[in-house]
């Protein structure tokens, strides 16, 4: 009997002792949460986090502890963070999804921890309570065979990664023709411009080929005027000034010839030519026959003296 | 064209030979200075005034007396000083023996229409006043005295300065400058021998004994002005050149019009002066002598090269901001102008 007696209070003391240590009932609980799979991940996953929370009424969520969307670690973005609560009797349910996505790339099979987050809730009493969301190990893969197929194999293949997918392209085809023609023209417009600046390479180097040709145009004239023959003469005189960069005058035929020595050969024939202009231009003499024609050679003696000139350098 | 007018009595061909025996009486007497005694002739034979600037004992006095010498006719001289005053050269008074103050004519009316040369020493030593009178006897070749106009028909007035004193000198007002045809800068020879004759040889040690060993009188005085109008009339200029000259006088004035571009000078901005009617004229007198005197009766390009220069310089006036560095931008813009202006 005492053997009884001693048993029921030891009884007795452990439920009261039971009792004592119960745990409290909350305003706040997580009543349900799904994670998802826990393992298999690879890099880029989206990992999708549900919750359901009740909390008793008079209680709110307070909007500052929800986790900030972003960069949470070098490899685990939060990238959306979304919530939604119902009122089911003196209960409000939360329904809080939380998005992640994980860049990390193991290289071997690796087991990731998300951390753990912390809700607070607060009455108008300004009374708080605090709801872990638990922390969440998952295993992750690497996207690589876990045998290198291209290694010792006989099946061809030598690559140890697979092929990076090749980029899906776009047809241009509608915008081929307008960026043929704008482009064109803009090379068009480009190559007048340079001609005009001076700036193109000047094929025809001497300038005796241009006063040539002016001459010669106005030698096809069956009655030559003396205003004709001023012209080509005039065009004569045009090239050696475009040749020597300053207006050359009789007086300047040595000077001009130092510093364009391939012309040397043809000082008498240049001393000529300018005394021939003088008499037409400043003594109104008449001018001699033939007078056009021997500018024209003489064009061609000093274009052929710039030829060899420009050949050398 | 053999005979010049009614008062000459000198055939053309022969007004060449008495020019080419001055020059070498001058030449022979100024050792070095071939240049500058061509173009005094060239204005003396335009009937210009002349403008003598050089370092201290070049010989600008001694080639100006030289000139005058074989020149011939009156000459007068005066010398430029602070005191100078303008009636200085219209009259003196003096105490006569008979103990009266007397009135006698000053240097420029000395010798009344028969003064030939007017020779101003140191010009930029005499005040502006001075100047002023000077304006309208280069001018006007006349000055208003004693109630009567006096004309000087023959004159010319060579002037001189020497252009390292500064000191109590007036600078010649641009109209001043701008009556002087030529502005010829005299330098020493540059010829070892001559400046070793010039050393050594007791013939070029006293001044005044190496003018009168010149030969004078040489050319005809009176008839000056009627061989200057001749020349004038007798040089042909054809269409083109005369082109050539006024778009030489043009790009002097209006350089930015020419495209002419200058290192560090704004073109468009530089000048506040350029060659002006009288300037331009004369230039076209001189070249037109220096074709006369080259044996040509046309006018060429290269009769303005000659005198371009000693016509244009000193009528070129400069926006201030310029002036620090005048004589190398105007020789620029002349030798700009030159490049640039195409004739055949």
């Amino acid at each position: 009997m005492k053997l009884i007696n001693t048993i029921s209070l030891l009884l007795s003391l452990f439920l009261l002792s039971a009792a004592c240590y119960a745990e409290p009932v909350l305003p706040a609980q997580l009543i349900k949460m799904d994670q998802g799979r826990n393992y298999g991940l690879m890099v880029g996953d989206i990992i999708e986090h549900r919750y359901l929370i009740a909390v008793d009424e008079g209680y709110s969520l307070s909007p500052s502890s929800l986790p900030v969307e972003g960069e949470l670690t070098y490899w685990l973005d939060l990238n959306s963070v979304s919530m939604t609560s119902e009122q089911q009797g003196k209960k409000t349910i939360y329904n809080l999804t939380l998005r992640y996505q994980t860049f990390y790339a193991p290289l071997d099979v690796r087991t990731l921890q998300i951390p753990e987050q912390q809700l607070v809730f607060t009455d108008s009493a300004n009374q708080r309570v605090e709801i872990t969301l638990p922390d969440w190990h998952f295993i992750m893969s690497p996207i690589k065979e876990i045998t290198a197929s291209g290694v010792g194999n006989n099946d061809g293949s030598d690559g140890f990664m697979k092929a990076d997918i090749a980029p899906r392209t776009h047809s241009l085809s509608r915008y081929q023709s307008p960026i043929i023609i704008y482009a064109s023209l803009s090379i068009l417009c480009l190559l007048i411009w340079a001609a005009l600046a001076g700036l193109l390479p000047k094929f025809d180097t001497s300038p005796f080929h241009t006063a040539r040709r002016q001459i010669k145009r106005i030698n096809r004239h069956k009655n030559i005027t003396v205003d004709q023959i001023q012209q080509g003469l005039q065009a004569m005189h045009d090239a050696f000034n475009s040749r020597a960069s300053y207006t050359v005058f009789a007086s300047q035929i040595d000077v001009f010839i130092q510093q364009q020595p391939q012309f040397n050969e043809s000082r008498t024939q240049i001393e000529d030519f300018f005394q021939q202009s003088r008499c037409v231009f400043f003594f109104d003499e008449d001018p001699k026959p033939n007078l056009l024609n021997d500018c024209i050679r003489l064009c061609d003696r000093l274009a052929a003296a710039d030829k060899v000139v420009s050949g050398k350098s | 064209m053999n005979q010049l007018s009614k008062t000459s009595t000198i055939a053309m061909s022969d007004w060449h030979a008495l020019i080419a025996k001055m020059e070498s009486s001058i030449n022979n007497t100024i050792l070095g200075q071939e240049h500058i005694v061509r173009l005094m002739t060239i204005a003396t034979l335009s009937r210009g005034h002349i403008l003598l600037e050089g370092d201290v004992g070049v010989g600008k006095t001694t080639l100006l007396k030289t000139v005058a010498e074989c020149l011939g006719g009156n000459f007068e001289r005066i010398e430029g000083t602070i005191d100078l005053m303008p009636h200085d050269l219209v009259y003196y008074t003096y105490i006569a023996e008979n103990g009266k103050p007397g009135v006698s004519s000053g240097p420029v009316l000395k010798h009344g229409d028969e003064l030939s040369i007017f020779f101003f020493n140191e010009i930029n030593r005499a005040r502006p006043q001075v100047h002023s009178l000077l304006l309208r006897i280069m001018a006007e070749r006349s000055v208003h005295a004693f109630n009567q106009t006096h004309f000087f028909p023959h004159l010319q007035v060579f002037a001189d300065r020497n252009r390292i004193e500064k000191d109590e000198t007036f600078e010649l007002p641009a109209a001043a400058r701008d009556r002087f045809m030529m502005e010829l800068h005299v330098e020493q020879p540059k010829s070892e021998v001559q400046l070793k004759d010039l050393m050594f040889n007791p013939r070029y040690h006293d001044a005044d004994k190496l003018v009168d060993s010149a030969d004078k009188a040489i050319v005809p005085f009176q008839q000056l002005n009627d061989v200057a109008a001749a020349i004038q009339e007798h040089v042909h200029t054809s269409e083109k050149v005369q082109d050539y000259g006024y778009h030489l006088c043009r790009a002097l004035r209006e350089p930015a019009e020419y495209g002419i571009q200058i290192t560090d000078v704004d073109t468009s901005n530089m000048l506040r002066g350029g060659m002006g009617p009288r300037g331009i004229s004369y230039l076209a007198r001189g070249a037109r002598v220096n074709a006369w005197l080259n044996g040509r009766d046309a006018l060429v390009p290269e009769d303005f090269h000659m005198i371009i220069r000693q016509v244009a310089k000193h009528r070129l006036f400069l926006n201030p901001v310029y002036d620090y560095n005048r004589d190398e931008i105007v020789e620029s813009l002349i030798t700009a102008a030159l490049n640039t202006i195409q004739s055949p």
